[in-house]
């Protein structure tokens, strides 16, 4: 239950009862983490669209792909700071959501894919890379980022 | 950054590689299981709520 | 006179069955409703690189028009779903949304963030192939696309603010909200 302790002390901390308290605030908070979301799924589609061969397939696809991370890392960077904002106000209904849950493990597995898996292979000459390697990577990072923009959506929902 | 992983050409994958088709094809198995289970779950919900 | 017009519509639309039916279904509304949201990561994920790339802030070695060219597909099927699923979203609740001062903001917006693309595009024709290579796109183009960035996340507030309840109806409201949205009227 230690986990739980965790939760109650971030929504009684000074920022989750800032969060709770200035409905304008979280609304602003929330509108900077859609932003953020349509920027970072952009930028995950951008890639991923062209390693699945359907955009930009006469650029190629190491600069479409190493432009798109520098933006993905801001959106994410947004991201994370809203949404530890957003989840100190409803901290406990969070812990008890298993919405939350799932977006939990699946932004995890999102984030440790994009740097440990996906950009060192993509730092690489993408020429001398297999091709179905890498739509398998890019179907894999479009399911994994849309699974956390869904199951987030869907902690409000439950 | 090292380019041992350069020596893809005849040995098959290099190890980049190998670590992204793995953890490619788990994500996917794995997501695929997740969506599976929750619109059966919603479609066993409807079922009870409609018949 | 115009807020009596819009409520009497709206109250009919209201009132059809189908109307009903989807505000009242639970799963049916919240699929449409993640629709609309989650699709704003391919309609404005794809207009902000554009923008970006205007701006001299993305993709700067490849042409501008091309980046254009290419985006404005799956921007425009983004646009498509957003839209129908907002006209349905709509349909689902038009008396509570008609009355919302957040929507009536998000619908000027939104014709404010559609001239503005119009004008965008217009001023791209024009003025094709001389820039295309260079990072920074000429100054109209780039005031267009910071108008863009800027109107579109207007929108996206005022959408998020439509589910607070602050200035709804069925609460007393100030003479600029009944003047606004017309909450007076019976």
């Amino acid at each position: 239950m230690e986990l739980l302790t965790f939760f109650e002390w971030l929504e009684s901390s000074m920022l989750g009862q800032a969060a709770k308290s200035y409905g304008g605030v979280y609304a602003m908070f929330q509108s900077a983490h859609l932003f953020s979301m349509a920027l970072l799924g952009g930028t995950v589609l951008l890639t991923d669209l062209r390693l699945l061969g359907v955009l930009f397939r006469d650029v190629p696809s190491n600069v479409v792909a190493d432009n798109a991370h520098k933006w993905f890392k801001v959106a994410l960077a947004i991201i994370l700071g809203t949404g530890v904002f957003m989840v100190a106000g409803v901290a406990i209904k969070c812990y008890h959501n298993s919405f939350f849950w799932y977006k939990m493990t699946a932004l995890a597995t999102g984030i440790a894919f994009v740097f440990a898996v996906k950009r060192p292979l993509l730092n690489q000459d993408h020429e001398l890379l297999k091709p179905w390697i890498l739509k398998s990577v890019a179907i894999a990072s479009i399911l994994v980022w849309f699974t956390v923009a869904a199951t987030g959506r869907w902690i409000g929902f439950s | 950054m090292t380019n041992d992983t350069y020596t893809a050409e005849e040995s098959g994958m290099s190890k980049v590689e190998m670590i992204a088709a793995g953890t490619s094809a788990a994500i996917i198995v794995v997501g695929a299981i997740f969506w599976i289970i929750q619109i059966r779950g919603v479609m066993e919900m409807l079922e009870l709520a409609y018949g | 006179m115009i807020n009596e017009l819009l409520l009497n519509f709206a109250e009919w639309l209201g009132s059809q069955p189908s109307s009903q039916n989807l505000i009242g279904s639970f799963y049916m509304w919240n699929w449409i409703e993640s629709t609309h949201v989650l699709t704003l990561m391919v309609f404005l994920g794809m207009l902000f690189v554009i923008d970006l790339r205007m701006l001299g802030l993305t993709l700067t070695n490849v042409p501008a028009t091309k980046v254009n060219d290419r985006l404005n597909i799956p921007m425009i099927i983004g646009f498509a779903i957003m839209i129908t699923t907002g006209f349905i979203l709509y349909y689902a609740n038009p008396v509570h949304e008609t009355q919302s001062i957040w929507f009536r903001f998000k619908v000027v917006l939104l014709v404010a963030a559609g001239i503005n693309a119009w004008l965008f595009h217009r001023a791209l024709k024009a003025s094709s192939g001389s820039w295309d290579m260079d990072a920074l796109a000429p100054k109209r183009l780039r005031i267009g696309a910071a108008l863009s960035l800027g109107l579109w996340t207007l929108v996206i507030i005022m959408g998020r603010l439509m589910a607070y309840d602050w200035f709804d109806c069925d609460k007393p409201q100030g003479a600029f909200i009944n003047w606004a949205v017309g909450c007076n009227i019976q």
